[in-house]
């Protein structure tokens, strides 16, 4: 009952609807746009969050997350180019869809799908968040050290390329969190005697750089392909029959979305393509899949969804971000000094409320703001790649300038970015390094604080239960992964001298 | 297989450079016994010994290595060198933006990003250029200074807004 009045106090009282309205509007343009994930569409958004309160800012950052998810899927069934990674999937039947001339039904079953999904992924936030979060009341510092160090580990497992280019893509984010003050003595790090660094390198300013700047200077060499325009397509919401039929299929998307959700590193793409196949299997129509079944639209799309949803618990139940998104909206609250987890939930609970009606405003806004914005956004994605190109740079820079009119902030994000394009360039994953740099002082501070309750014993880290398994699930996930990756290459290797052997 | 030994050659001088600076960083008084080089030599070492390890590796296992590293057909990563050239001339209108935005102002060095950019990406020069990147800048101005009420420096537009 609190939750729900304050709910309705923040709704009527700060401009929380609004918030959820833009934020969605942003989200879908910025999904609609390929080459603009949901990530670096908040990224965009995060140096304007600095002047707002923090619950309209956390909602104009998680609506544009949701708004982002569906977003993707508008020129993924228009024109054959997924919006974003998780409507990949989408692309299979709905672009089939489109050939035959059924693309507004495609989009239709596209935005009730994206609809059912975030409600579904909305219901087990609010249900599941503040039980998961209840656990950690009673972490200790050591407990959070060794939380810190398996969000690391499994996210350097699970990202992109090898386990090994995964743990120094994290080790760099640890160590451009060190730059700064230590946090016991006081003594400047890595300074040299610049005073813009005495309060440490702005993360909000790596992550925009990393992930926006770095993208456009990558997407610079590569020629515009889209040559493909999207035609006026009306949207066709789906009839009470059809959607009957897609039960099962929106049914199957919800459950591996949630399941993929809470599984860091997972994230959308594989949420979405997992259902697809499973929707594939279950379904009575299998022959239809491949020449532009409706089911495969709507698996994926609640699949993509529900994952959006589902994935910010372990931020908002640990402070663990599990994705490139999340660990954006990790920026968002630490922009303002809150700290998700337990401690905001007993201390802070309005911002959570207000954060779980925002997002109940976004997703009753999703389906009139995507009807309302269908043809400028089929403009939008019509436009020459340079000209989008070219007002993203514009916009990233101009928020970042906003922050502080400083030059020294606009630097930093093109030093970023730079970084960033060495990064991709080397196949070094960004989450870890963006991970590392958010984590990296709660890593530190726990760290030195269990050695100091524990009078410089490391055996603090084993003796606390929860440091303990926390740890011991570290060392598993890195050590199964390592052992999984040099089988994979032996296996090649022995393949080939057998090969050899035989000839 | 030589673009890993490259990474991890990269990474290990980084390594060895950040723990030679985190061993010269002064002591307090009223530090603990970790101390504020402690986190950053375990870092340092790490990252010496997973750069170490990723050379190795890619020695070892090349043929793999170099199969998992081959880029997709359509990707940038094809031409490298072509790749770091585009994003240098684009990193390159960045700076003289940062340059020029003290001197002539947000509006007139957000003119210059934005059609710039958009030639260099590929549009022809011309009048549609010329709109497009007068009308994003008055936009962006309109969206910062009047909507969201944050200053912005004017420069030469001083005395008119």
């Amino acid at each position: 009952m609190e939750a729900i009045q304050i709910g309705l106090d923040l709704l009527t009282g700060s401009p929380l609807a609004l918030m959820a309205v833009i934020g969605m509007t942003f989200g879908i343009f910025g999904g609609a746009m390929p080459g603009v994930s949901p990530s670096i569409t908040m990224a965009l958004l995060l140096p304007f969050t600095y002047t707002m309160d923090p619950v309209p800012a956390l909602v104009l950052l998680a609506a544009t997350y949701v708004g982002a998810e569906y977003g993707g899927s508008i020129p993924a069934i228009l024109i054959r180019t997924p919006g974003t990674n998780a409507a990949a999937a989408t692309l299979i039947e709905g672009y089939e869809m489109q050939r035959q001339g059924k693309g507004g039904e495609a989009l239709g079953i596209a935005l009730v799908a994206s609809v059912l999904g975030t409600i579904a992924g909305l219901a087990l936030l609010i249900l599941l968040t503040e039980p998961l979060s209840r656990l950690a009341l009673a972490f200790r510092p050591a407990s959070y050290f060794a939380l810190g160090v398996l969000g690391l580990s499994v996210i350097a497992t699970v990202s992109e390329g090898s386990l090994v280019k995964g743990a120094i893509a994290a080790l760099i984010g640890l160590m451009i969190a060190t730059v700064g003050t230590d946090p016991v003595s006081g003594v400047a790090r890595f300074t040299y005697g610049s005073p813009d660094l005495l309060s440490g390198v702005p993360f909000v300013l790596v992550m925009v750089g990393l992930f926006a700047v770095s993208e456009l200077f990558e997407q610079a060499s590569q020629p515009d392909r889209s040559s493909d325009k999207a035609n006026s397509s009306r949207l066709r919401l789906p009839s009470f029959g059809m959607q009957k039929t897609l039960f099962k299929a929106n049914g199957i998307g919800m459950a591996i979305g949630a399941f993929c959700g809470l599984m860091p590193g997972a994230g959308g793409t594989v949420a979405s393509f997992m259902a697809y196949n499973e929707a594939k299997r279950f379904s009575k129509n299998k022959d239809q899949f491949g020449k532009g079944a409706p089911e495969g639209v709507a698996a994926t799309e609640s699949a993509n969804n529900t994952d959006a949803g589902v994935g910010l618990i372990p931020l908002l139940s640990f402070g663990i971000p599990a994705s490139n998104s999340t660990a954006i909206l990790l920026g968002g609250f630490l922009i303002h000094g809150l700290i998700p987890g337990p401690i905001l939930f007993q201390r802070s609970p309005d911002i959570l409320y207000g954060l779980y009606t925002g997002l109940i405003v976004a997703v009753i806004a999703l389906p009139f703001v995507a009807i309302a914005s269908l043809k400028l956004c089929i403009w939008l994605v019509n436009r020459p790649k340079p000209y989008l190109m070219a007002f993203i740079m514009a916009l990233v820079f101009s928020g970042t300038y906003s922050i502080n009119n400083s030059l020294f902030d606009l630097s930093l994000v093109l030093a970023a970015g730079i970084l960033g394009f060495g990064m991709r360039y080397f196949g070094l994953p960004l989450l870890p390094t963006v991970l590392g740099l958010v984590l990296g002082y709660m890593v530190e501070s726990n760290y030195r604080r269990s050695l100091v309750i524990s009078g410089g014993d490391h055996g603090i880290f084993i003796e606390d239960p929860i440091s303990a398994t926390f740890l011991a699930l570290a060392v598993i996930f890195l050590v199964g992964s390592l052992i999984n990756e040099f089988r994979q290459r032996m296996g090649g290797g022995a393949g080939k001298k057998q090969k050899e052997e035989l000839s | 297989m030589l673009k890993n030994v490259i990474c991890g050659a990269i990474t290990l001088i980084v390594g060895i450079v950040y723990i030679i600076e985190a061993r010269r960083l002064p002591e307090s008084s009223l530090s603990d016994e970790i101390g504020a080089s402690g986190f950053p030599l375990l870092i340092g070492w790490a990252l010496v010994a997973l750069s170490v390890f990723l050379i190795g590796q890619s020695v070892l296992f090349r043929r793999q290595v170099q199969a998992e590293e081959a880029p997709s057909e359509d990707s940038v990563w094809n031409d490298p060198k072509f790749a770091a050239k585009r994003a240098a001339g684009l990193a390159a209108i960045a700076v003289a933006f940062l340059v020029l935005l003290p001197m002539a102002g947000y509006i007139s060095a957000l003119v210059v990003l934005i059609g710039a950019s958009a030639l260099y990406l590929g549009r022809p020069p011309g009048r549609d250029v010329a709109i497009v990147a007068v009308g994003g800048a008055i936009a962006l101005w309109l969206l910062f200074v009047v909507i969201l009420d944050i200053p912005l420096p004017a420069g030469i537009f001083e005395g008119l807004l």
